[in-house]
């Protein structure tokens, strides 16, 4: 049983649950799932590769068996999550760069998609990836209603530097939604 | 006091600043035109964010990761005798082996209790399968069905932070979606009964609704989104109403919103 979570990957040490008895598995599914399958799917901007990473994280909590208070277990979740997103990211790019000399596959979603939905989608997906990975993550979990303090301690920073990391990531991403909507996106 | 940074002004938007320090920071707010704008921009930044990444969502399949993870949980937990097996069904094994053995003794109180613990096994297994609903408090699973609709259930959710999200998913062909303005702070969706709701934050949603659904939503509140299907349907923000989706019919206290297989095809 563990009550710390703090060994393993994608747990960090910092986290400590109060034990509060045993967890009620399925309560924390639907109060927490919705959530962390949107914050995945809004990380990598593909729901099937979201839905295994928020399993993955379920997964791992069952396997462990785990007590605490659901917002602990909730950063915990979202800790998890973020980790394997990052594991995936690395991989996703070293497979890039080898698959770079080929031509790129053809667009999945088809000639019925709507162009102008598509067009607004690939607009604020751009503009996240102009984000640092963990002012992203950072974005996206206050965007989830995590605390300050949650937020330090999925991404692993002070507490007091969140406002500001916040501030500017806000501002960054209204700015390229801007400028991609004027045609002057930021080239990467 | 000299001019905060934007991440202190960030905190404060955020709710992260509290007591003395949260009053100087609005008072320095109110009298200082250029901290004031910049609290303006981060806030604008804010909820252009929020609004921006409503549009790279996609529905969670529920059922599906629900089945599957607890579909694993269920073999660990519930492991006997070394078969993977669940524990009711563990027990009716048991129960009929058992019983095997009692009728080989006529008159025998094992037979008694064989019938007894079979009645409340089955009782039990019974109840715990009509679990359909997944929201705890806050459902009302009898309340009263709106006029003219079929809806038998509902849930509503606390407008705790000035704004609620409303998404209603698979609405049946033809069925009717209405936004109705009331009185008091909570958001509620009614719906027929087979409805499934969750809720999260300050977000419900409605899932597979069996017919027309009522969406009722406090009329003093600012943030407003009510979609159907990851279309936005309706915004409100800052008091403005912003009608996106296919309207059918509107009156100063509700909108009918036609219905997605009607003869003007979903919201553009």
């Amino acid at each position: 049983m563990v009550r710390g979570l703090g060994t393993g990957r994608g747990a960090r040490g910092r986290f400590t649950l109060t034990p509060k008895g045993p967890v009620n598995f399925e309560a924390l599914f639907d109060t927490v799932y919705p959530s962390l399958f949107r914050y995945c799917n809004r990380l990598t901007g593909d729901p099937d590769q979201a839905e295994d990473l928020a399993q993955e994280a379920f997964f791992r909590l069952l396997d462990r068996g785990a007590e605490g208070t659901d917002a602990g277990l909730r950063s915990w979740l979202f800790s998890v999550a973020t980790n394997l997103v990052r594991d995936r990211a690395r991989t996703r790019e070293t497979r890039r760069r080898i698959l770079s000399g080929f031509p790129p596959p053809e667009d999945e979603t088809g000639p019925e998609r709507d162009l102008a939905r598509a067009e607004e989608i690939q607009r604020v997906r751009k503009a996240l990836e102009i984000l640092s990975q963990r002012d992203r993550e950072m974005l996206l979990l206050r965007q989830e209603g995590f605390s300050y303090r949650e937020i330090a301690e999925v991404a692993d920073v002070s507490h007091r530097s969140v406002g500001t990391i916040l501030a500017r990531a806000f501002q960054r991403f209204a700015a390229e939604l801007s400028n991609e909507e004027s045609g002057n996106g930021t080239s990467r | 006091m000299g001019h905060p940074d934007k991440g202190l002004i960030q905190a404060l938007l955020d709710g992260e600043v509290e007591g003395t320090e949260a009053e100087n920071l609005r008072a320095h707010l109110e009298s200082c035109r250029e901290c004031e704008a910049g609290a303006e921009a981060l806030e604008v930044a804010s909820l252009e964010t929020a609004r921006a990444l409503l549009l790279i969502d996609s529905e969670p399949r529920l059922q599906d990761a629900r089945s599957h993870l607890l579909g694993k949980k269920g073999p660990r937990s519930n492991r006997v005798f070394g078969f993977s097996i669940s524990l009711p069904k563990a027990a009716s094994i048991a129960l009929l082996l058992t019983g095997a053995a009692a009728t080989a003794l006529p008159g025998s109180p094992v037979r008694r209790w064989m019938v007894q613990g079979w009645e409340a096994l089955t009782e039990s297994v019974q109840s715990s399968s009509d679990q359909e609903n997944p929201l705890g408090a806050g459902e009302d699973q009898t309340a009263p069905s709106p006029e003219g609709l079929i809806a038998e259930i509902g849930a509503g959710i606390p407008a705790l932070t000035g704004g609620v999200e409303i998404w209603i998913h698979d609405l049946a062909t033809e069925a009717e979606l209405r936004v109705v303005w009331v009185d008091g702070d909570e958001a509620w969706i009614r719906a027929g009964e087979g409805t499934r709701f969750t809720r999260e934050g300050s977000r419900l949603d409605a899932f597979e609704p069996p017919g027309a659904v009522r969406v009722e939503i406090p009329r003093d509140l600012e943030q407003v989104v009510v979609g159907l299907n990851g279309t936005v349907l309706l915004r409100k923000s800052g008091g403005e109403v912003e009608i996106l989706g296919p309207v059918q019919q509107r009156t100063p206290s509700e909108i009918i919103f036609e219905a997605p297989g009607s003869t003007n095809d979903g919201p553009s």
